[in-house]
């Protein structure tokens, strides 16, 4: 290999390059295994994902007693059905210290971690780069609206604005308004126009077709 | 001390040692209990205008903060 090889490579490869050392070494060395790798990215990238998240902002758009429980003690709730909402199996979904708020006509809510990257992994999977970058941090807390803006979401000037700050061992997740021309959709359907930034407040959920 | 949902409360400027997740931009600010998180832990709410000043929008920030770094607003 010549001296300039490595600017050819991607701009994650030195990273990528580390991981695979010391993930190599752990191997080798018998602190870990290939399988468990394997089965914790399964658990990031498969089993905690924002489908989760949808499954039961679907179920609450439809269920008006799920609804209401899922806004009054939703830890309760992901005791209770995390087990039955189709893939959301996973463990840490139990001990979730999760918080639910509401959009309405009046009022939308916006989640943000300024101190590091808190998010409500289990239901939604890692926060994606965005969400972690000094800019959303710094500013969602102090220019919600046009940072919404920015994100496409124009909201009319009488809507109320909730920034929701995870400093501690809460994690927020926003029920977001069911899209006008859904009636008669099924569970299943109204999941898929749920987005992960709509779980955030960071958008919007995806109109029917 | 402990809090009730209702009562304004300031931040302290410093808090007692130990790990600190009070954010600098609400420190030494008032809010209102919003309510009762965990043990200890207060969801506490806060007008954009009493973190930034006049200019700041018409939001509110909620933040989940330790007793410790409470006081009676």
């Amino acid at each position: 290999m010549t001296g300039t090889a490595h600017t050819h490579d991607h701009p994650t490869a030195p990273m990528n390059r580390r991981i695979g050392a010391l993930e190599g070494i752990l191997v080798s060395r018998g602190a870990i295994t290939s399988a468990q790798v394997d089965d914790l990215l399964d658990v990031f990238s498969g089993q905690m994902g924002a489908h989760n998240g949808a499954r039961y902002v679907a179920r609450a758009w439809v269920d008006a007693e799920f609804r209401r429980r899922f806004l009054a003690d939703a830890p309760a709730l992901l005791r209770e059905f995390g087990h039955d909402l189709r893939g959301a199996s996973n463990q840490e979904l139990a001990r979730l210290r999760l918080v639910v708020v509401e959009n309405t006509a009046e009022l939308h809510n916006l989640v943000v971690c300024t101190l590091c990257s808190c998010y409500p992994v289990p239901l939604l999977g890692p926060p994606p780069r965005w969400y972690r970058s000094n800019s959303y941090r710094a500013r969602a807390v102090r220019e919600p609206r046009a940072v919404l803006a920015e994100l496409g979401v124009e909201l009319d000037p009488n809507v109320r604005i909730r920034v929701w700050d995870s400093t501690a061992d809460s994690r927020y997740l926003v029920l977001p308004r069911r899209p006008a021309g859904t009636e008669g959709m099924s569970e299943d359907e109204l999941a898929r126009l749920v987005t992960p930034p709509s779980l955030i407040g960071a958008g919007l959920p995806k109109s029917p077709q | 001390v402990s809090f009730y949902p209702g009562q304004p409360v300031r931040t302290r400027l410093q808090a007692a040692g130990g790990y600190l997740r009070l954010p600098v931009y609400a420190r030494g600010r008032t809010g209102v209990v919003h309510a009762l998180r965990d043990r200890g832990v207060y969801s506490v709410r806060f007008r954009a205008r009493d973190l930034w000043g006049a200019e700041a929008g018409d939001h509110d920030v909620f933040l989940d903060l330790l007793e410790s770094y409470l006081e009676p607003g």
